[in-house]
C-alpha cells in the first residue's frame, strides 16, 4: 500500500509540473525515509552519485559532442546533398530525402527537438515550396525522426543498455534491420502518396551530380562506417567508438571541410552538455528510486502478479506494449525508459524474453510515444515549422504511425527481426 | 536574464565545458594507451567521476535554462489562480528535494574520512563527492534566479515547452554569418 502511494505521489508530482527527475527523486526520498528514516537520505546521496558514474553512459556526452561537431562542421549539409542526388529524382523524392536524412541525423544531438528543428527548418519549407501539403511535410519529418532512434548510435538504447546491463553494441546491431525496414517502408509510403497525389520530383537524376555529391560527402560517408565498424567489429567499445567519432568529426570539420565555426560549435557544445545533464540527472534520480524499489521488491512482486494472470508470452508482451505505449504518450523518451526498465526487467527475465529484443521493442514504443499527443515534442516541433495544427497533422501522420506500429509488432512477435543480425555477428 | 543568473550561467558554462573536454581527452587517451600496450589503470574510474561531475554541474546549468524534462499540460491548462497555486507547490517541492539531497551529500562527506579513489590514491572521495552538495546548492540558487521569469510565464500562460520549440526553430532558421 505504501509503495503504491509513493509511486502515485511521483506521478502526481510529474502531473503538476515538477521536472520528472525531481519528481522521481522526491518520491524516492519519501520512500527511503519511510523505510530507514533520515539515514535513508544518506543512502540516497550515495546512490544518486553512484548512479551518475555508470561507465557505459559516457558514450552519451561523447556522441552528443560528435553530433555537434558534425552539424557545425559541414558534414550534415553534404549528407543532405548526397541523399538528395541519390533518391531525389523519384516522384515525391524530397519526402524520401527527408526520411533518408532523418535516419542519419535525428537524435544525434541528444535533443530530439533541436534535431527536428535543424532538419525540418531546411526540408519542410523546401517541401512546401515544391507543392507538398504542409501537413504531409510535418508528418514525414516527425515520424522519420522518431524512427531514427532505433538506428545506431541511439541514445535511448545506450540508456536502456546501461540500466538493464545489456550489451549496447548488440542493441545497436539489433536496431539495424527494424530501422531499415521502417525507413524503406516510410519511403515506399512517400512514393505511394506521391503517385496518388501527383507530387513532384526534386530534380532529374544526374550521374555527374551524384558523383560530385558522393565525392564531396566521401569523408562524411566513411565516418559512420569507421565508427560503427569499429564498434561492431569489437575493436572498440561503444564508449570508445563515441570518442573516435569526436576525433573523426573534428578532423574532418577542421582539416577537410574547414567549416567549423567556433561560435556555433561553442553553443552546440553547451547545448550538448545541458542535454547530457538532463538525461543523466534522470538516470541518477532513478538510482535512488531503484534503491527504494530493491528494498521493497516491488518489481518482483509486479512480475509475479502479471505472471499469475498469464504466463503466455504473447499476452504478456501485449500487456507490456500497451503499458509502454501509454507511458510514451505522457512522458518524454528518456524518462519513460528510466521509469519502466527497473520495473519491467524482472518480468522480462521471468518469461524468457531476450533483453536485446526487449530493448528494441522499448525504443520503438518511445518512437511511437513521440508521435502521439499530449507529450509529442518531435511532432509539435515539426508542426510549428510547417505552421500546421497538431491534430490535423496527426491525421495525416496516421499511415506513418502505422509503419512504426507495424515494425513494433514485427519486433515483438518475430524475435528474428531484431535478433538474427546479432546472432549472425556474435553467436 | 538577471546579472546573477547571467554570471552563474557563464560560470557553469566554463566548468561543464572544461569537464566535457577533459572527459573526451581521457577516453581517447584510454583507447590510445590500450592499443599501445600500456593501459591506463585510472582511465575508467576518472572518466566515471568526470561524468558524474558533468551530470551535477550540468544539472545546475539545465535548471538555469529551464531545460529539465517535465509535463506542463495540467499546470497551463488551469485558470490563473490554479496556475499560481500549483506553481508555489512545485517550487516548494523542488527546493525541498535539493535541500535534502544537499544535506545528505554534505553529511556523507564526513563518513568517507580518508577514503580515496582506488586508482588515484591522492584524490579523496570526499573531494570527488563534494560536487553533490555544492551542485544541490547551485541548483536551488539557479531555480531561485529564474523564478521571476517563470512566474511571469505562469501568469501569462506561456508554456516553457512552447518556448523551447520557438527558440530552437528561431535558432535553426537564423541567417548564418558568412565564413571569413
Amino acid at each position: 500500500m505504501t509503495e503504491a502511494l509513493i509511486l502515485l505521489s511521483m506521478f502526481a508530482m510529474i502531473a503538476v509540473g515538477l521536472p520528472i527527475a525531481v519528481a522521481i527523486l522526491g518520491a524516492a526520498l519519501i520512500g527511503v525515509w519511510a523505510l530507514n528514516g533520515h539515514l535513508g537520505f544518506l543512502n540516497a546521496a550515495l546512490s544518486i552519485f553512484d548512479g551518475a558514474t555508470s561507465f557505459p553512459l559516457i558514450a552519451i556526452p561523447l556522441f552528443i559532442l560528435a553530433g555537434a561537431l558534425m552539424n557545425t562542421g559541414g558534414i550534415s549539409t553534404r549528407l543532405i546533398a548526397f541523399v538528395s542526388a541519390l533518391i531525389g529524382f523519384m516522384r515525391g523524392g524530397l519526402a524520401m530525402v527527408n526520411v533518408g536524412v532523418s535516419l542519419f541525423f535525428a537524435e544525434i544531438s541528444g535533443s530530439a527537438v533541436a534535431d527536428v528543428a535543424a532538419i525540418g527548418s531546411v526540408l519542410i519549407p523546401a517541401m512546401k515550396k515544391k507543392g507538398f501539403s504542409p501537413y504531409f511535410a510535418a508528418a514525414v519529418t516527425s515520424s522519420s525522426a522518431s524512427l531514427a532512434i532505433i538506428i545506431p548510435p541511439s541514445i535511448p538504447m545506450i540508456l536502456y543498455g546501461a540500466l538493464s546491463d545489456t550489451s549496447i553494441v548488440r542493441l545497436f546491431v539489433a536496431g539495424i534491420v527494424p530501422g531499415l525496414l521502417g525507413g524503406f517502408s516510410m519511403m515506399a509510403l512517400c512514393y505511394y502518396f506521391a503517385v496518388r497525389y501527383d507530387l513532384p520530383r526534386e530534380e532529374a537524376f544526374s550521374l555527374r551530380r551524384l558523383g560530385r555529391a558522393t565525392k564531396d560527402a566521401g569523408w562524411a560517408l566513411i565516418l559512420p562506417v569507421i565508427i560503427l565498424g569499429g564498434i561492431f567489429g569489437g575493436i572498440v567499445t561503444a564508449t570508445e567508438g563515441a570518442g573516435l567519432a569526436v576525433v573523426a568529426a573534428l578532423l574532418i570539420g577542421v582539416f577537410v571541410y574547414r567549416e567549423i565555426r567556433l561560435g556555433d560549435l561553442y553553443h552546440a557544445l553547451i547545448d550538448g552538455v545541458v542535454q547530457t545533464a538532463v538525461v543523466m540527472l534522470l538516470v541518477a534520480a532513478s538510482a535512488v528510486l531503484g534503491l527504494y524499489l530493491t528494498e521493497t521488491q516491488l518489481p518482483q512482486r509486479l512480475a509475479a502478479s502479471i505472471t499469475a494472470l498469464t504466463e503466455n508470452r504473447i499476452a504478456v508482451l501485449m500487456i507490456i506494449n500497451l503499458f509502454l505505449f501509454f507511458v510514451g504518450m505522457v512522458l518524454h523518451g528518456a524518462a519513460a525508459i528510466i521509469l519502466t526498465v527497473p520495473i519491467f526487467m524482472p518480468l522480462v527475465h521471468q518469461i524468457g524474453i531476450d533483453p536485446i529484443q526487449f530493448g528494441v521493442l522499448l525504443t520503438l514504443n518511445i518512437a511511437l510515444g513521440q508521435q502521439t499527443p499530449p507529450v509529442a515534442s518531435v511532432l509539435m516541433t515539426a508542426c510549428s515549422i510547417a505552421r500546421t495544427d497538431v491534430w490535423r497533422t496527426t491525421r495525416t501522420n496516421l499511415p506513418f504511425i502505422g509503419v512504426l506500429a507495424a515494425i513494433l509488432i514485427l519486433v515483438t512477435y518475430v524475435p528474428q527481426v531484431s535478433l538474427a543480425l546479432v546472432g549472425f555477428f556474435y553467436d | 536574464m538577471s546579472v546573477l543568473a547571467r554570471g552563474l550561467d557563464l560560470l557553469l558554462q566554463a566548468v561543464t565545458l572544461t569537464l566535457l573536454i577533459a572527459l573526451a581527452v581521457v577516453v581517447l587517451m584510454g583507447v590510445a594507451f590500450r592499443y599501445s600496450g600500456n593501459s591506463l589503470i585510472w582511465y575508467d574510474e576518472v572518466a566515471s567521476v568526470l561524468l558524474a561531475w558533468i551530470t551535477f554541474t550540468g544539472a545546475g546549468l539545465a535548471t538555469l535554462r529551464d531545460a529539465h524534462l517535465g509535463f506542463n499540460g495540467l499546470l497551463f491548462g488551469l485558470p490563473r489562480r490554479g496556475r499560481i497555486a500549483l506553481f508555489v507547490l512545485v517550487e516548494a517541492i523542488f527546493a525541498a528535494v535539493f535541500v535534502v539531497i544537499g544535506w545528505g551529500g554534505w553529511a556523507i562527506l564526513g563518513v568517507f574520512a580518508g577514503d580515496t579513489l582506488i586508482s588515484v590514491p591522492w584524490v579523496t572521495r570526499s573531494f570527488v563527492q563534494g560536487v553533490l552538495p555544492v551542485s544541490a546548492a547551485v541548483i536551488v540558487l539557479a531555480r531561485l534566479t529564474t523564478l521571476p521569469r517563470r512566474y511571469a510565464d505562469v501568469l501569462a500562460g506561456y508554456d516553457p515547452e512552447r518556448r523551447e520549440i520557438d527558440d530552437e526553430i528561431a535558432r535553426a532558421t537564423a541567417p548564418r554569418e558568412p565564413q571569413p
